[in-house]
């Protein structure tokens, strides 16, 4: 300070010697956030003349002459150059020098290192890129920003999380997620009850924070960078710096931000629309197939009305609709006459919209600074009801300096996020299984009504679903997608404290302290109701529940470092962490509702179909940890760190202490081989570390348990509605030596910068792998238990990831061009699994995403087509024979992922534009495996002509001929006047000649309910992630005329396009949320397009 | 000032190094026990233990291997989904995963555990009922899969991949746990948590012995079978029934919640078992004495509409607790609180009249047949509401079965006569219960039940559980194929 006051008073007096023509004034602000900025250098180009920026980021400087240039100049942000032509007033926003940025990095606890200086590579995320991606959660806006990071999104609704991943996957049936630390304070980030294969599309509590307050997130992908959180570290940390206040002498920074955003479906399955409800060809009401009647040959016009005396439907419009006759071969429509189809993929959706208020300000003087943030969103979905998300986020940071070496702060977060979600997924009350497996001739919109019986009986609101179209059957099959927007609804509300206190003591100058202690502890209570008619749940269901979730941590810490000699620089850290995170549920379910219609109450049931539950743990960890830093000759620098950890979670006779060492080093040979204006900056690094996965809590124990009996299919039996209340041993055996799992992992890279570091590359390769991986595995059963838990698994990664950052084009004009691209890859494999062939992670029996030895993690494991040294099996028609064995049908993980980013910019204008690309890798398309067997897939709705020669011989699944079937009259086969035959399906020649797919393939074994590989398909894509054009006006004359700092208009488009060969929904999705389970694609909520319009005003 | 500052520094030195040294243990300690799950078996009573197990009994009985087993021997047709493949005889050693780990680990696993608290009471009552429930479980899994583990079982993580015994050798271990069993029942003791019986051990030794007689068919002791039976369930009172409820997930029969709650439409009765019943049919076994209309409506619906709009039969769910246009008395068989059998006196009943047929005794196995006649003639077999549809059970008469009789159309020889309308009746009395394919198997189809369309055989085993395969070396893998039949139904019945 003493110094600043002396340069400024020296500058002032050196400008009142050379006092000359004309003296310029003005200010200079930052492009961040508007704030005046003191201490910015202002030299005369071409002289030594210059001063520097006053507290209120004013200045005066004297110009020698007219035609002179300002040069602006301040540490981390860009250097300016203006021509002051015959002005005499100059305002300079200045922007943020991105390379510079990048240059300061936190490590895994939240110390800032130099990142030049590390061994390990580490990929920094501004805060403001996430907030500019448009998405209104934090996790799915970083999406494409880091190289070795994949995000993949629950599914397009509102609220809906992620599945994050760094690096390939490095534990088999553990966590997959990365530990999550803001402010040094290790957060939350639970999807609970998400790996089902029914319910709702679950948030990631990594979205209650608001991304507007993140200053930058720390991508810490290796082992020796995350080694410092030991057995929590395993899959990385991501490391969160909220915003703070800066020192602006008092002056008060306010910003507005208003986002208003529309969204859409972006992808959906093709369906038919040529082929009505039915089976064989024949148009049949109520049927669940759609292998019917052809729409278009029907006579046309509206349906009859029912005949005097027979049941019917009476909608709330007042139209009524009777049972149609069914069709018969010599007439195929039956009493059907109506052409109309609809188009089931828009049944329930429509165009979305959020709106989002943010407002922040901060201030700070030298000793207090702080920054207090609100923001509200509110967002409907693209499901018609029932589907939003409400957040409101409150943040205050403070900082103070009690004494000059005393600092404390306090940061705090508060969140209230609201939301409906609507089901989805393997479920009868699902909303894309009801949909798109109804006919096309079913027109939905119709979903209630007043049945009237044959015997004049009436039954009042009575869903009506396709299976059931005037509601006479007692069961609606699956349930009507408008019913079940309408009348089930999933309400989620939680509410979040998050905060930390921070103590920094400096007794000397080499010496710091630090202690970091917090909490993060939220509530969401949960409601699912579904109505007593839904399919789903038939007489109702209500499940009102609380998950609670609270940890602890304390970090206490000291740091010394020391310079020895030019040669040689030290420092050491030692510190203690303690941490304590506890779970709670507790709830109940009822079914069978008393009263139907009554509002959602947990009495409304008998006592007997009452089932509360509850569940708790705890998991206690401590550890001291060491990081120990070298610097040699300014060039190598080397990082040592260490850490011993005690945990709850480990057997009691396992070892109580597990050590997590980590070291790396780097070198700087540019400081060798020099630089010049092509080679500025090269870095080689290389690191090696262990950390860990702590098991689950109390896998040590054998558990008793209410004995149930659970069926293939679903039909259970509960132990506590059963004589006096059935108990059994549980049949997972636990074990007392269960161990946290070990990742090793090796890293080497490279980091170089040319032309005045306008372009940067970086390259690093990783070779990892994790014993001791926690499973499940399969026990035989005959011994008494299904499964155990054990130490047995192991599974190894490597991998490659690339960068490269360029300043393209920097006119004097001020048009700069900019471009990121990341690349990176992994190959992953499963070692051990202790004997099993797999293990399922996720899904379903014959569909699922497994664990199998020697294939990467998530194979897509189901039933293929027979084989015999490489030739299919066929049947004596020629068609293939299902295998029931199962076996891995498909990866998906993919080959490499990249993205490819550009900034333009031009005075005020930004254009940026991020491309995303996920190449290989494929899915299960068990949505079109399950529309086969409806009919319902445009996949399904082919013709083909065959000669008469050709349909003699042509047979069908069920082993007849195209021309047999027409000689009996089918309706499956229409013969042409010119001799041949017409049928619905395809030709194809599996080996014994060509047999032609129709209905009887496609329901048997060509139906995905039967087999999964025909169903598998490659999942590669590639997308225009984002889009965004802002404008930012913050001239003088608007600035003196409104009193503003800076106002910015932005459009962001998010997923504005989307390529790829896959043919369900877009697979950037899973159908199990973050589960380790992945690839899988079963009726779950589609993704989203988004087009967003931003301001931001800084007063 | 400096002083300060050192000493200050010094304190914080201090305190940052206690607490390096607290041991970490002692943070973490005593945070390794469930806060809320039992893991001390030691509280548990044996009480408990008995209705888990018993729980369990339902579930082999009862569960998906019931209705698979219907699906293959005429009872059910599989419509839709993987139930249109299983009906086809698609099927993996993973659709056995359930029943398999049900036996081994919620039977045998809880019964071990049982005897072990039973024993220490000296409540011989509730050791004889565990080891009668062993018999049955053990025996269940010999029908189906011939050679399975029993010596050795249970005993992880000593014995982790159990042999195989001889199915002979089971089914003769199957006959000693029952002796054991009925005679434990006569001692002291308690059968509290026992609701299969209400705790009545008369009713259990009668259960084992039926029992007995069932296993002693299967192995073609025909003179022990008629031993067994007549010291078996003695009337309907004694049957073991397994109760439920009017709670889904909880105590719904498990037929009603797989085809209304679980899986509506997968299941159909487009099969031979309700044709056999409908005297509509050109098949139908209605004749003079005998007319099965109520019993037809009871187990089947005719003409779909339930699940189905076009169908000709579904297994009848229609349950009283609907309120969809179901008057009282009209609950079917397969309704969601209907009591589903496990052994019952209708099937002593058939043995009885099987074994004497099978040992050249006419006269007793007509009569033994005709006791079941006289009681299905009293209307008690099914619910009220359906009786006024029809029925008629008069009493057969030998000649019945000559050649020519309203029971031999096609002139076979008397006695066969008598024994296929034997074997047609346990068929129909037994509908939903996997003994009815075991008489399929066992008897070489002697009643000729059709096959799947283009099917030229009919799967004579279970296939063994996926995950036994997958873990134990010991798992037979010869002549162990969905057509290979179990050695002791390989021979001709």
């Amino acid at each position: 300070m003493k110094k600043f006051l002396l340069a400024f008073w020296l500058t002032l007096i050196a400008c009142a010697v050379f006092a000359q023509v004309r003296t310029i004034t003005g200010s200079v602000t930052s492009s961040e956030d508007g704030s005046a900025m003191p201490g910015v250098n202002i030299v005369i180009k071409g002289t030594t003349n210059g001063t520097v920026t006053g507290t209120d980021g004013k200045y005066s400087v004297d110009s020698p002459a007219a035609g002179a240039t300002l040069v602006f100049s301040f540490i981390g942000m860009e250097t300016a150059e203006i021509q002051i032509g015959d002005r005499t007033s100059v305002n300079v926003t200045m922007k943020i020098d991105v390379t510079q940025l990048e240059e300061v990095v936190v490590n895994a606890i939240g110390e800032t290192r130099s990142e030049d200086k590390m061994g390990v590579a580490s990929s920094t995320i501004a805060g403001n890129a996430v907030a500019q991606s448009g998405e209104p959660g934090l996790v799915n806006g970083l999406a494409g920003k880091a190289p070795g990071m994949i995000i993949t999104r629950n599914g397009g609704d509102p609220g809906a999380g992620a599945y994050i991943q760094l690096r390939g996957q490095s534990t088999i049936t553990g966590d997959l997620q990365p530990l999550i630390v803001i402010d040094g304070m290790p957060m939350f980030n639970s999807t609970i009850m998400m790996a089902s294969t029914g319910g709702t599309q679950q948030q990631s509590r990594l979205n209650d924070i608001n991304p507007a307050d993140i200053a930058s997130i720390e991508v810490i992908k290796s082992a020796a960078g995350a080694a410092l959180w030991g057995s929590r570290a395993a899959n990385g940390v991501i490391v969160i710096t909220t915003k703070k206040g800066k020192n602006s002498h008092g002056k008060l920074s306010v910003t507005y931000t208003g986002t208003v955003s529309f969204d859409k479906v972006n992808k959906m399955p093709k369906l038919q629309r040529q082929f009505g409800q039915g089976a064989g060809g024949l148009f049949s009401t109520g049927t669940s197939a759609s292998y019917g009647d052809q729409i278009e040959t029907r006579p046309g016009g509206s349906d009859p009305l029912p005949a005097p005396g027979a049941p019917y439907i009476v909608f709330p419009d007042g139209t009524i609709r009777g049972n149609i006759a069914a069709g018969t071969n010599p007439s195929p429509h039956g009493g059907k006459a109506s052409t109309d189809t609809y188009d089931h993929t828009k049944d329930a959706f429509q165009t979305g919209h959020f709106v989002e208020h943010g407002l922040s300000i901060s201030s700070g003087g030298d000793r207090t600074q702080f920054y207090a943030s609100y923001s509200n969103l509110s967002q409907e979905g693209v499901i018609r009801q029932n589907s939003d998300y409400n957040k409101n986020v409150a943040r205050v940071n403070l900082r103070t300096a009690i004494t000059d070496k005393l600092t404390a702060g306090v940061n705090v977060n508060f969140s209230n996020v609201r939301s409906n979600r609507i089901q989805q997924g393997s479920n009868t009350s699902g909303l894309l299984l009801g949909a798109v497996r109804t006919a096309p001739d079913f027109n939905n919109e119709q979903y209630i009504g007043t049945a009237i019986g044959a015997s004049g009986g009436i039954i009042l609101n009575k869903e009506v679903s396709y299976r059931n179209p005037i509601g006479a059957n007692a069961t609606p099959g699956y349930d009507n997608p408008y019913w079940t927007i309408n009348k089930n609804k999933s309400f989620s509300v939680v509410n979040r404290f998050l905060g930390n206190f921070e103590l920094n003591y400096d007794p000397t100058e080499w010496l710091n302290f630090k202690a970091n202690a917090g909490v993060d502890t939220y509530a969401d209570r949960r409601t699912d109701f579904t109505n007593a008619q839904s399919q789903a749940s038939l007489g109702g269901s209500y499940s009102e529940q609380y998950f609670q979730e609270s940890q602890w941590n304390a970090n206490l810490y000291g740091n010394a470092k020391k310079k020895f000699s030019d040669f040689f620089a030290g420092s050491i850290l030692v510190g203690f962490n303690y941490n304590n995170r506890q779970f709670n549920n507790v709830g109940a379910t009822v079914t069978n509702f008393i009263i139907p219609d009554a509002p959602p109450n947990l009495i409304n049931s008998p006592s007997s179909n009452r089932t509360p539950f509850n569940a708790a743990s705890t998991i206690r960890t401590s550890a001291a940890f060491t990081e120990i830093n070298g610097e040699f000759a300014d060039q190598i620098f080397i990082t040592l760190t260490g850490r011993a950890e005690s945990a709850s979670t480990f057997g009691p006779l396992a070892k109580s202490l597990f050590y997590y060492p980590s070291a790396s080093a780097a070198w700087q040979f540019s400081k060798v081989t020099g630089t010049n204006n092509f080679f500025s900056f090269g870095k080689l690094r290389a690191s090696y570390g262990i950390v860990g996965k702590q098991p689950d809590p109390y896998l040590n124990l054998t558990q008793f348990v209410p004995q149930n009996f659970t069926d293939s299919f679903g039909p259970t039996l509960t132990g506590s509605s059963y004589g006096v209340g059935g108990y059994a041993i549980s049949n997972v055996a636990g074990n007392q030596r269960i161990r946290p799992e070990k990742k090793h992992e090796t890293e080497v890279g490279l980091d170089l910068r040319f032309f005045e570091d306008k372009i940067t590359f970086g390259a690093t390769a990783f070779y990892n792998k994790t014993t001791d991986a926690i499973l499940q595995t399969q026990v035989a059963p005959t011994s008494g238990y299904t499964n155990t838990i054990a130490n047995a698994g192991s599974i190894e990664n490597k991998g490659a990831e690339l960068s490269l950052g360029a300043t393209w084009v920097k006119l004097k004009n001020g048009f700069t061009w900019n471009t990121n691209l990341i690349w990176s890859a992994y190959r992953n494999k499963v070692l051990d699994l202790a004997g099993s062939d797999y293990v399922i992670l996720s899904g379903f029996v014959n569909g699922s995403s497994a664990a199998a030895k020697g294939k990467p993690l998530g194979v897509i494991y189901g039933t293929g087509y027979t084989y015999d040294a490489g030739n299919l099996v066929l049947d004596a028609n020629g068609f293939p024979t299902v295998d029931p064995n199962l076996v891995a049908v498909g990866n998906p993980n993919p080959k490499y992922r990249a993205s490819a980013a550009n900034t333009f910019g031009y005075k005020g204008f930004t254009l940026y534009a991020l491309f995303e690309f996920s190449v290989g890798g494929q899915m299960w398309n068990g949505t079109e495996g399950a529309m086969f067997n409806f009919g319902t897939s445009q996949q399904t709705a082919s013709r083909t002509t065959v000669s008469a020669a050709d349909a003699a011989n042509l047979k069908t699944y069920d082993g007849k001929t195209i021309a047999s079937l027409a000689a009996a009259g089918s309706a499956r086969v229409l013969s042409n006047a010119d001799g041949s035959y017409t049928f619905r399906g395809t030709v194809k020649d599996f080996g014994s000649g060509n047999v032609a797919l129709d209905e009887k393939w496609y329901t048997g074994a060509g139906n995905g309910f039967n087999v999964v590989s025909p169903f598998v398909q490659d999942a590669t894509w590639s997308r225009l992630r984002e889009l965004t054009l802002s404008y930012t006006i913050n001239t003088d004359g608007f600035r003196s005329f409104t009193k503003l700092q800076s106002v910015t208009f932005g459009v962001t488009g998010r997923n504005l396009f989307l390529w790829t060969p896959y043919r369900g929904i877009d697979p950037d999705t899973n159908l199990t949320g973050p589960s380790n389970g992945r690839g899988l694609d079963y009726f779950q909520n589609p993704n989203t397009r988004s087009v967003l319009a931003k301001l931001t005003v800084n007063f | 000032m400096k002083k300060i500052k050192i000493k200050m520094f010094g304190r914080l030195c201090v305190l940052l190094t206690m607490m390096l040294l607290v041991n970490c243990n002692e943070l973490t300690d005593n945070l390794s026990t469930d806060p809320v799950n039992v893991t001390d078996p030691s509280v548990i009573a044996t009480s408990k233990y008995m209705s888990g197990v018993e729980v369990s009994v339902i579930g082999s009985y009862e569960g998906d291997i019931a209705r698979l087993a219907g699906m293959w021997c005429g009872y059910f047709s599989g419509e839709d989904r993987q139930y249109a493949g299983i009906g086809n005889y698609v099927v993996s050693g993973q659709d056995f995963n359930v029943l398999w780990a049900n036996i081994y680990t919620s039977v045998f696993a809880n019964t071990k555990l049982l005897k072990q608290n039973a024993k220490r009471s000296n409540n011989f009552v509730s050791e004889g009922i565990a080891q009668a429930i062993e018999g049955m479980n053990i025996g269940l899994a010999a029908d189906l899969w011939g050679d399975v583990p029993f010596t050795g079982i249970t005993s992880y993580p000593s014995n982790a991949t159990p042999s195989f015994d001889s199915q002979a050798n089971v089914y003769a271990s199957a006959q000693v746990l029952l002796d054991s069993a009925i005679s434990n029942l006569d001692k002291s003791g308690n059968a509290d948590g026992d609701f299969l019986m209400d705790g009545d051990t008369d009713a259990w030794i009668a259960v084992a012995h039926t029992i007995k007689a069932r296993l002693y068919l299967h192995t073609r002791n025909y003179p022990k079978a008629i031993e067994e039976a007549s010291s078996g369930i003695g009337s309907t009172a004694g049957n073991m029934m397994a109760t439920h409820g009017e709670a889904y997930l909880q105590n719904f029969n498990m037929y009603y919640s797989f085809m209304t709650y679980d899986r509506s439409s997968y299941l159909g009765a487009n099969s031979f078992a309700p044709a056999l019943l409908d005297n509509t049919t050109a098949i139908s076994r209605n004749n003079s004495k005998t007319d099965e209309t109520a019993r037809l409506n009871y187990y089947y619906y005719p003409g779909g509409g339930l699940n189905f709009s076009e169908i000709s039969y579904e297994p009848n769910v229609q349950c009283a607790f609907d309120d969809w246009d179901n008057p009282e008395d009209q609950d079917g068989f397969f309704g969601g609180k209907t009591s589903f059998p496990i052994v019952t006196f209708e099937e002593n009943q058939l043995i009885l009249a099987e074994a004497y047929a099978k040992n050249n005794d006419v006269d007793n196995a007509l009569a033994s047949l005709n006791l079941l006649r006289a009681y299905y003639a009293t209307g008690a077999h099914v619910n009220s509401g359906y009786l006024s549809l029809g029925y008629n059970y008069e009493a057969y008469t030998s000649s019945d079965f000559e050649p020519g009789g309203i029971e031999n159309g096609d002139n076979i020889a008397m006695d066969k006569a008598l024994l296929r309308e034997i074997l047609e009746e346990r068929y129909v009395t037994l509908i939903g219960q996997i003994e009815g394919y075991n008489d399929m198997r066992r008897t070489g189809n002697l009643l000729n039940i059709p096959l799947p369309a283009g099917k030229t055989d009919f799967p004579k085993r279970g296939l063994y559980a996926q995950n036994e395969v997958n873990t134990n070396p010991n798992v037979p893998t010869n002549s162990v194929g969905l057509y290979d039949p179990v050695t002791a139904f390989s021979t001709p019945y």
